[in-house]
């Protein structure tokens, strides 16, 4: 199994490989998952390195973002797959959310409260971020 | 394992995903046919009618989470393309994902211990803003369970996805960055591929509100756990 055949999966569900369908296109997306992935390992290396909390994804992206920065432009092999990959996000999510099968004995009747608590919260936290970012923006432009 | 059956569960997957994004779009976005929902729903489903256990799934669509890792790194392009705007914008961000953070980390331990959450239950809640694999880091760290901190991350994400931007709305604010921060604090990864469907912009600031949650939260809540609850 390689991560070619996930590409080509990819490419049905999108709009942008299938314009330019040439195998120039595919081989630079291969080229920029490679590039991506190369980024990822090397995140992962500086968080074991320097034991870190934070994941080495977190670190790549960063690490990715100040390539970027240094060299003035964004690596041409990911112009395209980088989209790409974001656009599709969600499908990366289920494997982990199919997980919450495995869950009924850890849970052991406060699901209704864990429900509440994740509804409640997240609801608030959504609240607060929108107003505190309204708000620091809004004070910002009035000391201009 | 083998690798035929491993390509079977990612064709299978891929498919079901395809269709639920396809009912996600025709429906024109309703929040409760949000593909992970259903898409998960439909394979959960299927699972359970073939006797497949989750391990044996989750062995075979292990470069589906790979390439979400990869996604993660990928994110640093929009935010490289954005980043004349976000550089203006660095001090109210960093100022309300603080806050953002504060407020949601606090109202869940208020929940939680109001309605007498059990301890691993609660531990795994504290981190549910945070993407995944920090949110099971940090969990680790106060006395959470991995498999449920891992549900309850995804299930915030699904949440704030499906409502988030509806919550905004009421509250008059429909501006795409700020939801976009929002979405990114809140729900991390599933809220940044809700946002990049607003618009890149969004995303970009999304993906960043995630990353800088993500490190806030580890900074922050192991050591006040520590001393507050344990």
């Amino acid at each position: 199994m390689s991560h070619s055949n996930t590409l080509v999966y990819f490419t049905h569900n999108s709009k942008i490989m299938t314009k330019s369908n040439s195998v120039k296109t595919v081989a630079l997306g291969l080229l920029g998952i490679g590039l991506l992935w190369g980024f990822a390992g090397a995140g992962e290396f500086l968080v074991d390195l320097m034991a870190l909390p934070i994941p080495g994804a977190i670190v790549g992206m960063l690490l990715l973002l100040l390539f970027c920065t240094l060299s003035g432009a964004e690596p041409k092999p990911t112009r395209d797959v980088a989209p790409l990959l974001l656009s599709h996000m969600n499908l990366l999510f289920l494997p982990a959310s199919v997980g919450v099968i495995t869950l009924a004995s850890v849970v052991s009747g406060q699901f209704t409260y864990i429900l509440i608590t994740v509804l409640a919260s997240t609801f608030l936290a959504f609240a607060v971020c929108g107003l505190a970012f309204t708000f620091f923006t809004k004070t910002k432009d009035l000391k201009k | 394992m083998t690798a035929p059956e491993n390509a079977a569960w990612i064709a299978f997957t891929v498919l079901v995903y395809a269709v639920a994004l396809k009912l996600y779009r025709t429906s024109n976005n309703t929040p409760l046919l949000h593909p992970v929902l259903t898409g998960s729903g439909v394979i959960i489903v299927i699972l359970a009618l073939t006797g497949v256990n989750y391990t044996r799934y989750a062995d075979g669509v292990a470069l589906l989470h790979k390439l979400l890792e990869l996604a993660t790194v990928a994110i640093a392009i929009p935010l490289y393309r954005e980043r004349a705007k976000l550089k203006a914008l660095a001090r109210p961000l960093i100022l309300s994902i603080c806050a953002a953070t504060l407020v949601n980390l606090a109202s869940v331990a208020v929940l939680a211990l109001t309605l007498k959450i059990h301890t691993i239950s609660f531990a795994s809640l504290m981190t549910k803003s945070v993407t995944t694999p920090v949110a099971i880091g940090i969990s680790d760290l106060i006395g959470g369970n991995a498999s449920l901190t891992a549900v309850i991350v995804i299930n915030t994400g699904i949440v704030g996805a499906m409502f988030g931007p509806s919550v905004l709305r009421w509250m008059g604010i429909t501006d795409p960055i700020t939801t976009g921060i929002a979405l990114g604090t809140v729900s991390h990864g599933v809220g940044t591929a809700r946002a990049f469907q607003i618009s890149t912009q969004a995303g970009a600031f999304a993906g960043l509100s995630m990353a800088l949650c993500a490190i806030f939260t580890s900074l922050l809540l192991p050591t006040t756990f520590q001393i507050m609850f344990m």
